[in-house]
Formats: C-alpha cells, sequence, structure tokens
C-alpha cells in the first residue's frame, strides 16, 4: 500500500494507511515524530525510565486507536495528546514522588544543548548543568498537569491552542496551569536568572508543530 | 491561535520560560529505547496482521504493555457477554437523556464524559479555572467482590479512558458510592468474565462506550489504587491512584 511516488506520505497518509492495514506505516509516523515525543515524556515524567514506560504505553494506544482519528486535529497533536496522557496515567498510578526521587542523572542522557555551547569553558558548562539540574528538580515539585502544560508550552514552544488540544483542555486551563507552575518555579528558583538579552537557546522555532517533511494540517488526501 | 507572548508575562514569569526553554531535551531517545519501541511495534504489527482497524472504534485499550493483546483477543471472543450487558448500556442511555439537574460547573462536562469521545476531539474542552468537572447524574453503586449480587437499579456511570478529570470523576463515584451498597445487575457483574483481576469493590459502569467495571482496590495507607476494565478483558485500561477514603 505504498505511495507510487517517491514523494514522502504525510502524516495523514501514514495514519490512513495504517488503518487500512498497511504494515509498516505506523512506523514510519511515528519515527517521524518520535525525538519531539520523547522529549516530552522525558521532562513530564522525569527521569528516562518511566519516560520510556510512558511512551511505549502512548505508541500502543496510538497504534490501537488510529481508527478513532477523525481529522480534526493534526497529526501530531493527536499523537502528543496520546503520549502525554499516557505519561499522566503513569504518575498518577504511580504517585511519583517528585522532588525527592529525582535522580541525580535525571539531566540527560541525550544531548546536553546547554553544555554543548561551553565545550570550551568547563566552569561555565558546570554552571549550565546545574542550572538544568535545578530546573528540572523544581519542574518535579509541580502537580502533573502544570508541569506537562509547562513542557508543551515553555519547553517545546507549542502554542497554546495546540497544547489545550493535547491535554484535552480549554486555553483557558492551559494558561492557569503555566501561571500557577511558573509562579511556583519563580519562588523555587529565583536565584536563577537569565539576564535579559540572552535568548534561550533549547526552544524549537515558534512555528511550534513537531517538523515534518510534509505540512500536517493538509486535507486528507482523497 | 492563542500564544503567550513575552509581553504577557512577567518577568519573574519571564524568567522561568527561559530557564525551562533552557532546559529543553533535544535528542533521540536512548538506543535501548529505540530498540524497545520498535520490538513492541514488531509484536502489534504481528498481532494484528493485515486486517484494518475499524474506524470510529472508541478507545477500547488505554495505555498498556504488549500483554494487552491476549486480552484483546479475549475480549473479541466475548462478544455474547457484551451483548447480555447490552441492557446497561441502554439503561445508560437512557439516564443520560434524562435532564440533569443543576450542578454543572464545567461547560465541557457532557463532552469529556462522552463515552464516544475522540481523542481529536477539539470540543472536548476543560473550565478555565481548571476544575474537576461534575460527572452529573450518573449513579453508582458499589458492592464488595464477595458480594455482587444485587438487585438494585441501575444506571452506570460513563467514563472515559483518556479523560484527563477521570481522578476526579472516580473521587466523585467512590464519594457518591458510599451511600449505596449495590453494584449493578447482577448478570453482568457474573459475566463479566473479570476472573484475574484480584479483589476489590466492583462498580459496573460504560467505559469507552463498552461496558466495564470499575474495581476500587483496599485502601493502602493513604492511597487507594482504582483499575477500570472493559468487560472481557483482565488488563486494565487505566489504573490510577486516588487518596485512600
Amino acid at each position: 500500500m505504498s505511495a507510487p511516488t517517491s514523494e514522502p506520505r504525510s502524516d495523514r497518509d501514514l495514519l490512513q494507511a495504517h488503518v487500512e492495514g498497511d504494515a509498516e506505516a505506523f512506523g514510519e509516523l511515528f519515527a517521524r515524530h518520535r525525538d519531539r515525543l520523547w522529549a516530552v515524556a522525558l521532562r513530564t515524567m522525569g527521569n528516562p525510565e518511566d519516560a520510556a514506560d510512558g511512551l511505549q504505553d502512548g505508541m500502543i494506544a496510538a497504534f490501537r486507536r488510529a481508527g478513532s482519528f477523525r481529522g480534526e486535529a493534526a497529526v501530531t497533536t493527536w499523537l502528543h495528546r496520546v503520549v502525554v496522557n499516557a505519561c499522566l496515567d503513569r504518575l498518577r498510578a504511580a504517585r511519583i514522588r517528585r522532588f525527592d526521587a529525582l535522580p541525580d542523572d535525571v539531566e540527560d542522557r541525550g544531548t546536553l544543548v546547554a553544555t554543548a555551547v561551553h565545550e570550551d569553558r568547563p566552569e561555565d558548562a558546570a554552571e549550565d548543568a546545574e542550572r538544568r539540574r535545578r530546573v528540572l528538580a523544581a519542574l518535579q515539585t509541580l502537580p502533573a498537569d502544570q508541569r506537562a502544560a509547562l513542557v508543551l508550552v515553555d519547553m517545546e514552544g507549542y502554542p497554546v491552542a495546540e497544547v489545550a488540544e493535547m491535554l484535552g483542555c480549554a486555553e483557558g486551563t492551559v494558561k492557569s496551569r503555566c501561571s500557577r507552575g511558573r509562579a511556583k518555579l519563580a519562588g523555587l528558583l529565583a536565584d536563577l536568572r537569565v539576564p535579559d538579552g540572552d535568548p534561550p537557546h533549547g526552544n524549537p522555532p515558534p512555528e511550534g508543530p513537531v517538523p515534518s517533511s510534509v505540512r500536517p494540517r493538509g486535507p486528507p488526501a482523497s | 491561535m492563542s500564544t503567550l507572548s513575552d509581553s504577557d508575562l512577567t518577568p519573574e514569569q519571564d524568567a522561568v520560560r527561559r530557564l525551562l526553554a533552557d532546559a529543553r531535551h533535544d535528542g533521540p531517545p536512548p538506543a535501548e529505547v529505540v530498540g524497545r519501541l520498535d520490538d513492541t511495534l514488531a509484536s502489534l504489527v504481528a498481532e494484528r496482521g493485515g486486517a484494518p482497524l475499524e474506524t470510529g472504534e472508541p478507545a477500547a485499550t488505554g495505555a498498556g504493555s504488549v500483554v494487552d493483546l491476549r486480552s484483546r483477543r479475549r475480549r473479541v471472543a466475548s462478544l455474547g457477554v457484551l451483548a447480555a450487558a447490552a441492557v446497561v448500556v441502554a439503561g445508560v442511555a437512557l439516564g443520560q437523556a434524562l435532564p440533569r439537574g443543576a450542578g454543572g460547573d464545567d461547560g465541557g462536562s457532557s463532552a469529556d464524559t462522552s463515552a464516544a469521545r475522540q481523542l481529536d476531539d477539539p470540543s472536548s474542552g476543560g473550565s478555565a479555572d481548571d476544575r474537576p468537572s461534575d460527572e452529573g447524574g450518573a449513579a453508582t453503586q458499589m458492592a464488595p467482590e464477595g458480594n455482587l449480587k444485587s438487585t438494585a437499579p441501575t444506571s452506570a456511570p460513563t467514563l472515559s479512558a483518556d479523560d484527563p478529570d477521570l481522578e476526579q470523576k472516580l473521587l466523585d463515584v467512590r464519594s457518591r458510592a458510599t451511600s449505596s451498597r449495590a453494584s449493578g445487575p447482577s448478570d453482568v457483574l457474573d459475566s463479566c468474565a473479570l476472573s484475574e483481576v484480584g479483589t476489590g469493590r466492583r462498580l459496573v459502569t460504560e467505559v469507552d462506550g463498552q461496558v466495564g467495571v470499575v474495581l476500587f482496590r483496599r485502601p493502602d495507607g493513604a492511597t487507594q489504587q482504582v483499575d477500570l476494565y472493559v468487560c472481557g478483558s483482565d488488563e486494565p485500561v487505566r489504573t490510577l491512584t486516588l487518596p485512600a477514603p
């Protein structure tokens, strides 16, 4: 059921192909968005082990529920919603202790963007690493819903409206969760201030949605 | 599309936003995670074969593990059970059609609790003040597992495994159930074929459009685990932990 041309199939085409029985389509779709879904799961769960569980749960759910996708949202939004819900389920079920249970190596087991820019200055790299550790530890003290909202809005840079779709709530709810989360973090991180004019270098471009070789919001192929 | 611009934020909040942006993870999952996902996906594909998915099928299985595949096959084999329980679904539909009392403070409540709620349905909204929604007039009946026989009339609560406010709704269900001793139609509970799910207080419900059971486990200290099952499957479609009653 592969496309006859070499053009990459859109997210919608891949999802539809999966629904129709294409055994390869879902793997291609999920791989396309896997890195960003992993980033969301990692920051929401707080450690790689739980993030892997949450991402796997979300992948299974998306695989099975693809038939219920009606195309009213972008596929990537739908995928994020499934994965975030899976992560929140796990957090609620396990009652993960937030700050105390944060492993020492929660910082990352992948790329360290902040430290990468200071490779020639170890003292700055160490300072960045410590700041990130503090931020991530503080993030884990928030209620899961606030944390998920901040991860998606402030870390991943998604528009509030899209996050509202991902979390299944109103835009006002997302803003409220973000505001309350930031207020608490501001108290916890008052001694950590990024100087004005030093833009954060971890955020994606303002367009927000997961980069894809094909625009994901196009109408379904007839 | 609404975004939060810098001007919307106080200096303190903007500083936090910058810190969070700096702490963003950038990179692929570790190789072992990728391998695990690939293995899981291969299992899913093998289990499914080349059969097309049913479109519009409500989410019958929540975030689960590969083990769920076995339960899915059992669920298919249990269509007879579901047919026997159709009376409950009819009761639920009737209960929802009847007028409800005032008190819902969340305009998105109906969408959130709809059994046919779609994951991509943008209409499923919550309240701006983030208050949990009211489940509405669903009567709840609970009984210990050893006391499943009941003659109580029933209109079962309608739940969705994807509902972000499910925890609050289960709290509401539990609180209402304390005033009731019934569990639901005995024929449904008897035929629900949940033989390996352990003990607890069961409540007949509608989960994602199918007949199911909410199983309130025995409280453990300050918490109580709650599992949602679809009849015919011993794998919960969702598990939550509530504060102990």
